[in-house]
Parts: C-alpha cells; sequence; structure tokens
C-alpha cells in the first residue's frame, strides 16, 4: 500500500464517526462548539500519534499475550501527558472537555489501531496511520461542533454568524441534539456515498 | 507457570517504565499548572472585589475558609473588603462561586468560578449577552446585601432575575451567595 | 445519609442518564442494542462490573494514590484496575457459575473500553462522594445504562420492521431514537430531588 493511501484512508474512506461508528461518547459529549470539537479531535490525534509510534517500535518485543494489557498502559501514559499538558498551557479548553480528556483512553479508535495497524507495520506508516485518522477524526468532530453550534447558539468558534432574527435552537447544544444532529450528519453522508457511486 | 511469570514480569517492566515517564512530565508541569490555578483563583477574586489587589488568607476555627483583600502592596491597615468561595448544590453540579464584600457586607461582585451545569440552560448564569462585557445574571448581585439576595421576579435593586429555564441553577448561586455573606457577616467585626 | 444515596440513584438513574446526558457508554448502547435479550445481557454484565469497580477504585484512589501524592496516575492505574477486574470477574464466573457466564460471558471482553465504567469511576472521584456514595453510583449508572440499553433494544427490535428511508437504515435512524428518548429523558430535569 502506497504511503499516500494509508495516509488518506482515515481522511475519507474510513473516516473515524462518519464511516466506522466509533469514539462516539466524545464525540458526542464535547461537540456543543466548534472549538471544543476542535480541542478534543487535537488531543486525541497526540494520542494516536504516540502510541501508534510507541506500539510499532516495539512491536516485536512485546508478548502477544499481554498486548492488549501493555497498549492500554502505553494509551493510558500519552493521556495522562496530553491531560497534564492541557491543564498547564489550554487551562480554558481542559475545563470545557473535563472528565472526556482522561476518557480518550477507553476511545476505541486508538486501541484499535494499535491493534490493527501499528502491532503490524512499521514506523513511518504507523504514524501516517495515526495522523490520517487522527485528523479525519478532528475533522468530524470540527463539523459535528460547528454545525451544532451554528444551530444551537447562533455563532461559529464563538463569533455570532446569524441574523439577529435567527432564534437559536437550544436544543441542538443539548444532550439530544448531539444525537439527532449526528443522525442527520450520517444520513447525509450515506446520501453523498450513495450519489458518488451512481456516478 | 514460568510463562505466566514472564508476561507478568513484562507487563510489570511496562507499567514501570510508564509510570517514571509520567513522574517525569508531571515534575515538568507541576508549576505550571499550580500557577495557572492560582493565576485563575486570583483573577476570580479580583472580578469579586475590584478594589482589593493582595488578599490574605484566613481560616475560622471550624474550617471556613475566607480572604481578607486589601488596596496595595501591603496586606496590613484596614481591608477594602472579604472574600470567600460559595458552594451551592446546581442541577447536575456543584456551582463554585467566589463572593466579594465591602466592609459594609454590601457585595461588590461575584464570579462563578466553576460548574458543570447543562450546556445552554444551567451554563447561562456564565453568558454574556451581545454587546456586554460581563455576565448579566452575576452583574446583577453588585450592591446587593444579606437582604436583597433573592430571587424577585423582574429583579431590579430588590432582588436577583433568575434564568429562565435555569432555575436551579440560579437558586442555587443566589442560595450560596446569601449564605456565604452571612458566614462573613459572622466573621467580621 | 438514606436521603443523599437515594438522591445520587435516582440522579444517576434518571436525571443524568449515564448514556443519555452524560454521553458515557455510547458505544455498547449502539453495538448491543439490536435485540432485547443481549441488551439485557450486557446491561447486567455492566452493573457487575460498574458496582465492583466503584468498590476498587475508590479505596485505591484515597487510600494509595491521595495519599502518596501521585494522583496523576489516576488514569492509568483505573484503567489497569478495571481490565484486570473484567479477566477476574470472567475467570471467576466461569469457574463458580457457568450459567451466569454463558449468559454474561461474551460481554465482559467488551466492557473493558467501555468508558462508563471508567467514567463512573472517575466521576465518584471528582464528585467528592464517600465509599458507600460511590458504591450507589456506580451501581445506579449501571441501572441507568441498562434502562436505555434495554429501552433502545426494544425501539429497534420494531424499526427492523419499519419502512426507514435508504440512507436512514441502520445508525442514523438508531441515533435520531436515542436523541428523541433524550429528549423524554430531559423531561426529569425540572425535578430537584431534596
Amino acid at each position: 500500500m502506497s504511503a499516500w493511501k494509508v495516509f488518506a484512508r482515515g481522511l475519507w474512506d474510513e473516516v473515524p464517526l462518519f464511516r466506522l461508528v466509533l469514539g462516539l461518547c466524545p464525540a458526542l459529549a464535547v461537540t456543543t462548539s466548534l472549538v471544543n470539537g476542535m480541542g478534543m479531535g487535537l488531543a486525541t490525534t497526540f494520542v494516536l500519534l504516540g502510541s501508534n509510534l510507541v506500539v510499532s517500535i516495539f512491536r516485536k518485543v512485546i508478548p502477544g499475550k499481554i498486548r492488549i494489557p501493555a497498549f492500554i498502559v502505553i494509551i493510558a501514559s500519552f493521556v495522562t501527558v496530553v491531560d497534564l499538558l492541557m491543564h498547564g498551557y489550554t487551562p480554558d479548553l481542559h475545563k470545557a472537555l473535563g472528565i472526556f480528556i482522561p476518557l480518550i483512553v477507553v476511545n476505541c479508535i486508538i486501541l484499535g489501531r494499535s491493534e490493527a495497524f501499528a502491532s503490524k507495520n512499521g514506523v513511518g506508516y504507523s504514524l501516517l496511520d495515526a495522523a490520517g485518522m487522527g485528523l479525519g477524526f478532528t475533522m468530524a468532530l470540527m463539523i459535528l461542533g460547528g454545525v451544532r453550534e451554528i444551530l444551537g447558539s447562533g455563532s461559529l468558534a464563538g463569533l455570532p454568524v446569524t441574523p439577529e432574527s435567527f432564534r437559536p435552537v437550544l436544543l441542538f447544544i443539548l444532550p439530544p441534539g448531539g444525537f439527532i444532529a449526528y443522525g442527520l450528519l450520517l444520513a447525509a453522508f450515506n446520501k453523498l456515498e450513495r450519489n458518488r457511486s451512481a456516478d | 507457570m514460568r510463562d505466566i511469570i514472564e508476561l507478568v514480569g513484562a507487563l510489570v517492566l511496562i507499567t514501570v517504565i510508564a509510570a517514571v515517564v509520567l513522574s517525569n512530565v508531571y515534575l515538568l508541569t507541576r508549576d505550571k499548572i499550580a500557577e495557572v490555578e492560582h493565576q485563575r483563583e486570583l483573577n476570580a477574586m479580583k472580578t469579586a472585589l475590584p478594589a482589593a489587589t493582595v488578599f490574605e488568607q484566613d481560616t475560622t476555627g471550624d474550617g471556613f475558609v475566607y480572604y481578607r483583600g486589601f488596596a496595595g502592596e501591603e496586606k496590613s491597615g484596614e481591608p477594602v473588603g472579604y472574600v470567600a468561595l460559595a458552594l451551592g448544590k446546581g442541577y447536575s453540579s456543584t456551582i463554585r462561586t467566589m463572593v466579594g464584600v465591602d466592609p459594609a457586607l454590601a457585595i461588590t461582585g461575584i464570579k462563578v468560578a466553576s460548574q458543570q451545569e447543562t450546556p445552554g440552560l444551567g451554563t447561562r448564569i456564565e453568558q454574556v449577552r451581545r454587546g456586554e462585557e460581563e455576565p448579566w445574571f452575576q452583574s446583577q448581585f453588585r450592591g446587593k446585601t444579606e437582604k436583597t439576595v433573592k430571587l424577585l421576579r423582574g429583579g431590579g435593586p430588590d432582588g436577583i432575575e433568575a434564568i429562565t429555564g435555569a432555575t436551579i441553577s440560579s437558586r442555587a448561586v443566589t442560595k450560596s451567595v446569601r449564605e456565604t455573606v452571612q458566614r462573613l457577616d459572622q466573621v467580621i467585626d | 445519609m438514606f436521603d443523599s444515596l437515594f438522591t445520587i440513584a435516582i440522579a444517576a438513574v434518571f436525571i443524568n442518564n449515564f448514556v443519555l446526558s452524560r454521553f458515557l457508554g455510547l458505544c455498547p448502547f449502539m453495538g448491543v442494542s439490536r435485540n432485547i435479550s443481549s441488551a439485557i445481557g450486557m446491561g447486567m454484565a455492566v452493573i457487575f462490573v460498574m458496582t465492583i469497580a466503584s468498590l476498587v477504585t475508590w479505596p485505591l484512589y484515597h487510600l494509595v494514590l491521595h495519599t502518596y501524592d501521585i494522583t496523576y496516575l489516576r488514569t492509568i492505574v483505573f484503567i489497569l484496575v478495571i481490565a484486570s477486574l473484567v479477566q477476574f470477574v470472567e475467570m471467576a464466573l466461569e469457574k463458580t457459575a457457568p450459567a451466569l457466564y454463558q449468559a454474561l460471558g461474551i460481554f465482559l471482553p467488551l466492557i473493558t473500553t467501555n468508558c462508563a465504567i471508567l467514567g463512573v469511576a472517575m466521576l465518584n472521584i471528582d464528585d467528592e462522594l464517600s465509599l458507600i456514595e460511590s458504591l450507589t453510583q456506580g451501581f445506579a449508572a449501571g441501572v441507568g445504562f441498562t434502562l436505555a440499553l434495554v429501552l433502545m433494544a426494544g425501539i429497534r427490535e420494531r424499526l427492523e420492521l419499519a419502512r426507514v428511508p435508504k440512507i436512514f437504515e441502520g445508525v442514523p435512524i438508531a441515533l435520531i431514537c436515542a436523541g428523541l428518548m433524550s429528549i423524554a429523558f430531559l423531561g426529569f430535569a425540572g425535578f430537584a430531588v431534596e
């Protein structure tokens, strides 16, 4: 497989959230705004890069029987690093994402990439894979966060974007709106895909 | 059996390495995090009591923590006011509010320091209206006294207007602020 | 004392339902809600592990991590504890209660990556609960998860027979249903248990 394909797969063919329904909890919980979605996406990307890197370096040394717990320890370490760094350098974002930062550790996407890709491939490809998947996930979270922020608060990245006469539909930043917005986006994605394959 | 020992050994080794790495990252970030937290607290105190520049912590016999605020550089002379943290049980979290009063016990300002209320409803205790500088709900508390810190339809000088759809959060803040003012009343004489 | 436990339990099941308003445990919520019987099995397994996880992580945090000032290791310690706990429960059940193992066995490995378990263990700490309160919250959160899962499975069993637009088939329509359920649970929002 070419390097470009490994990278681009995560951006379209297997984009998390829209193609693979994985990593739902952070996706719905923190996407009340564009910035929160982006913060969560980038934090996840960092952890993915780190864990894929370490797993692929040590893939021949880690005994097969304990690989899953070993991966979990590696992932949990990077999550803690992200947690500490964000607490120190982006305190407001850290506060907004709250408990969902440590919960990155149980995001199925990350363990999935360690198991399915990094434990079988070299360092370079594993990093590309992590970057693709991470950016795909970030993109998906930003779309979801952006749509919810526009509909739910009438702003984007904190700046008002809708005319004064538009009354924000509060529901979209409440929990039910997360489910509904994601369901509608997923359907729209299916529609796009169907049109594409019909051509 | 040997197998198991080897596997457990490997896992322990990995965990120990992880713990060592993390303790180093922790040491590197510890001061920065402490500074951020301190700054956040100081900012909240300054919002609650704008006249003060330095604060001196004090604790009563039963564990109530409050701060004396002083104007200028020195923690001496007559305090310009007092600050304490009010804890209110909100709808889905404990709302922590920094409350400032002047020596006559009129509120100089409040600042919600942390809350995890429902986004879009309870979180409006921190909402800033378009074209305004400070959160409208919190700015209502300025100038109120123990007697007038209560929810009142329409708000005005004699009460606090609750947030539509977030009565529990509004009530939690108002009640905890009132109790804290009463507490401060007992402490300062 | 009893009041506060009751409050915590009601809040975890209804007012702040772990799945529908806290967004924890969504992957199994979407993945294992195709029929009611597996939903019940998964739910029972989650209640079981959540309660034990609350029982184990609380003393670990307060007696060890907090005492030695290494709370930053919380994430790594908790996830390891939960992973080994799941493994242990699986082995213990296989030996002592084969019938129960038959029923719950296939769900147990999925639980390690169920963020509701790690979530409840962390919320117990963040909310500054006592041990008894943590146990209550752990158990009630599991009940809340099961309630949402079984309700969802009931809806999805009927959805199988309904005519759904092509692009909404499968997950999208399930998400919209979950959204509607979540609106229903918002109805509990007005209740303050005092």
